[in-house]
């Protein structure tokens, strides 16, 4: 019989050979200590929604080649995140915070400055300046990528271009005006002669919070932006929270939905957009919208979610009515969504590479029709097939004059106050003036008080 | 038992206990420590909170506090508990339990058929089960509870939109019961035959049997599983929230959905730490109090 010693002897031996293997495995397994790029590199890719993840992975290996020919060995792995915009930035977020982030990601544009604020991107400022396509990106976009701390932090994917998308066939058939309303009044009135000739809400401003941060970006601040009040004071940095614009919004909110033209109940309910856009606007029940360049194809296209045939001929839109009719009717345009690199990206060189690639030629082209957006730089006009979709041609012209609102730190909390403030009052819980008291509560709170101006 | 008398006795013993005490300390002791530091912090995902989280003392528990959704929440999560867990899972299960029980004067045919069925929920995973009542509650005329209404010339009704917080205690009543019926059938097939014979022989009806026999000597099996029931129903997330994300408007938002939209939708991890570690405190009462009510002897 062996002693016992003997067998502590050879567990202590097959220990310190496990130990071994463990860190022969750990230094060699990867290429985390390379930076540099003469050796061979895989870079990590994230983005969401299958149309864009089914282009990335059949022109990625243009890219490949295209780096190949300039003798660099890289390669992309491609991730594909959840299909929901919300629960994609909740994992995001995640990863960012863990450490684990892929090295180019496909992010919000409203979340940039949260997301760089909190440390998690590379600052591109240096690269981009001497990268000469940055200077054929629309200086109003080049502009709002200008973060607070004068550094910018992602490179425009598409430009949305949004307004008022009408059933103009159904307006017309029931003898309703299809002329630009100037006025928050003039909508309204649309709408009230809307639902009286096909007896149901007519008119979306998403709401509430299960629309997450599209209640605020697709709806909210369209309003809010006609209004005249501001919503962030750009010389102290801080939000305003209480503002005569900011109680006639939501005001606005409360007469929609007293007089039943808000379609309430699906806004409160999950997917709150699949009655009303997928199904209702189709169907020619709800006439009149906010929605996006990309809603020609994404949504309504013949590949869309809900195709309406003919839809030219049947939908057309309006710029958005001031509240009171003084100033021009304007659209919506700013960065849908746009690219950027980790922070702790081990090969950030090679990650730039892989952006510019994704923001130039025939990548960006197809990558605006396959979203239906409108090209966030001046020269891809005649690129195919982006030369051929007029409507995303005419979007991308409207950007000039369009109106928008470059999302400061603390918006994603701003978006957590709107989304309440709207459900209070479309579920009668608050009138507008006690949702613009609760905004002010609300945003003491998660802003903290140095962050807020009241007007 | 043999008593612990050596070294090598001890080694043996630290040996089997190990994997078990690393896994506990790795995935539940520290990550509840963790959370009850994060707590004290205004910890948050983005924006500088992010970068540099300090520390708050009590601020956090106190916003909660004063929160109304967070009073609404809790109060819902108890309603929904003691609606689904407490009354609906623990006594359908127990009767039906009973009623395929073989018990003297007593046998119902079919038992191993009808035991699969009410088993079906348990092999169902919870996504799926979300998925196949967000399809059986659909609110259109297609739906299958409305085809049943259907039927009867009624409905259709919006079972998600018009009875969120009923639905949703029902599918989780309809969940729980595969569990609680298992540990109740073992626990009713325990009793003596003899007992369950002297009592029918002492004149007891089905009914007294049932209230003055079998309930008290099941006392602890019953307890035990209403404890269990508690825990796992104030933590439940997954169901609730793939059925209705906790809507429409806040009717359906049980703590578990509080908590996450706090911490992962809103990034707010310090609030949402503060959150789970009030739960923490109310499970923890709730639990010393379900121990003490089983140290009393039948």
């Amino acid at each position: 019989m062996r002693s016992s010693g003997w067998r502590w002897t050879r567990s202590l031996a097959l220990m310190a050979t496990i130990a071994l293997l463990v860190t022969a495995c750990g230094s060699g397994g990867g290429d985390d200590d390379q930076s540099s790029s003469s050796g061979p590199v895989e870079l990590t890719l994230e983005d969401h929604q299958k149309p864009r993840v089914d282009l990335l992975r059949k022109l990625l290996p243009q890219f490949e080649l295209a780096m190949k020919a300039q003798g660099k060995q890289i390669t992309v792995k491609l991730i594909e995140g959840p299909a929901e915009d919300g629960a994609f930035k909740s994992k995001l977020t995640l990863d960012y915070n863990s450490g684990n982030a892929p090295d180019v990601t496909s992010i919000g544009a409203a979340d940039a400055s949260s997301f760089a604020a909190s440390g998690y991107l590379l600052d591109l400022t240096d690269r981009l300046n001497q990268w000469p396509d940055w200077q054929r990106f629309y200086q109003r976009l080049r502009d709002e990528a200008v973060q607070p701390d004068g550094r910018v932090y992602y490179v425009p994917r598409e430009a949305t271009i949004m307004q008022l998308w009408y059933r103009q066939d159904i307006l017309k058939d029931n003898g309703i005006s299809t002329e630009q309303p100037r006025s928050w009044q003039e909508l309204l009135e649309r709408a009230r002669q809307a639902k009286q000739a096909v007896g149901t809400p007519t008119i979306l401003f998403p709401a509430g919070k299960q629309w997450g941060g599209g209640t605020f970006g697709e709806g909210f601040i369209h309003l809010m932006l006609g209004t005249g009040s501001p919503l962030y004071d750009t010389n102290q940095k801080k939000w305003v929270v209480r503002s005569p614009g900011l109680t006639s919004t939501l005001k606005f909110y409360e007469t929609l939905t007293n007089e039943g033209l808000l379609p309430v109940q699906p806004l409160l309910n999950p997917e709150p957009w699949v009655q009303p856009k997928y199904k209702d606007f189709p169907a020619g029940k709800l006439l009149i919208e906010t929605c996006g360049t990309w809603c020609w194809s994404f949504d309504y296209g013949p590949n869309g979610t809900a195709p309406i045939k003919d839809i030219t001929n049947k939908v057309a839109t309006w710029n958005f009515p001031t509240e009171t009719g003084s100033g021009e009717p304007f659209a919506y345009g700013a960065t849908g969504w746009a690219w950027s690199i980790t922070q702790k990206s081990k090969h950030p060189d090679e990650a730039f590479e892989l952006v510019k690639w994704l923001a130039s030629g025939e990548f960006m082209a197809q990558n605006a029709v396959t979203i239906g957006a409108a090209a966030p730089r001046d020269d891809l006009g005649d690129v195919k097939p982006y030369s051929d979709q007029p409507q995303l041609l005419e979007a991308e012209k409207q950007l000039a004059g369009a109106r928008s609102f470059p999302p400061p730190e603390g918006t994603d909390k701003m978006q957590q106050v709107i989304a309440d403030a709207t459900e209070a009052v479309i579920s009668k819980k608050a009138t507008g003036d006690e949702a613009a008291a609760m905004v002010v509560d609300q945003a003491k709170q998660l802003l903290g008080p140095d962050k807020i101006l009241e007007q | 038992m043999r008593p612990v008398r050596s070294w090598r006795d001890v080694l043996t013993l630290v040996g089997f206990l190990t994997p078990a005490l690393v896994l506990l300390a790795g995935f539940t002791i520290w990550p509840a420590v963790w959370a009850i530091y994060q707590s004290f912090t205004n910890k948050a995902l983005t924006g500088f909170e992010a970068r540099s989280p300090r520390f708050v003392g009590l601020d956090n528990y106190v916003q909660l506090l004063g929160d109304p959704d967070f009073h609404a929440s809790m109060l819902r999560t108890f309603a929904f508990v003691l609606l689904s867990a407490v009354i609906g899972q623990t006594i359908f299960a127990f009767l039906i339990a009973y009623l395929m029980a073989d018990r003297p004067r007593w046998r119902l045919g079919f038992t191993p058929l009808f035991a699969a069925l009410f088993l079906l929920p348990l092999a169902v995973p919870e996504a799926v089960a979300a998925l196949l009542w967000a399809s059986t509650a659909n609110g259109t005329p297609e739906g299958l509870l409305n085809r049943g209404l259907g039927l009867v010339g009624l409905g259709p009704v919006e079972w998600l939109q018009a009875h969120a917080f009923e639905t949703v205690t029902v599918v989780n009543i309809w969940r729980g019961i595969p569990f609680a019926m298992v540990l109740f059938a073992a626990a009713i097939e325990s009793i003596p035959r003899t007992t369950l014979e002297a009592s029918l022989i002492d004149g007891a009806s089905a009914w007294q049997q049932l209230r003055r026999v079998v309930v008290p000597i099941l006392r602890p099996q019953i307890l035990t599983f209403l404890m269990l029931t508690t825990i796992t129903t104030f933590g439940i997330f997954g169901l609730v929230f793939f059925l209705t994300r906790g809507g429409p408007g806040n009717v359906t938002e049980i703590i578990g959905i509080y908590i996450f939209q706090r911490a992962f939708q809103f990034f707010q991890i310090g609030l949402g730490s503060a959150a789970g570690v009030l739960l923490l405190l109310v499970l923890l009462a709730l639990g010393a109090y379900y121990v003490w009510l089983m140290r009393e002897q039948v």
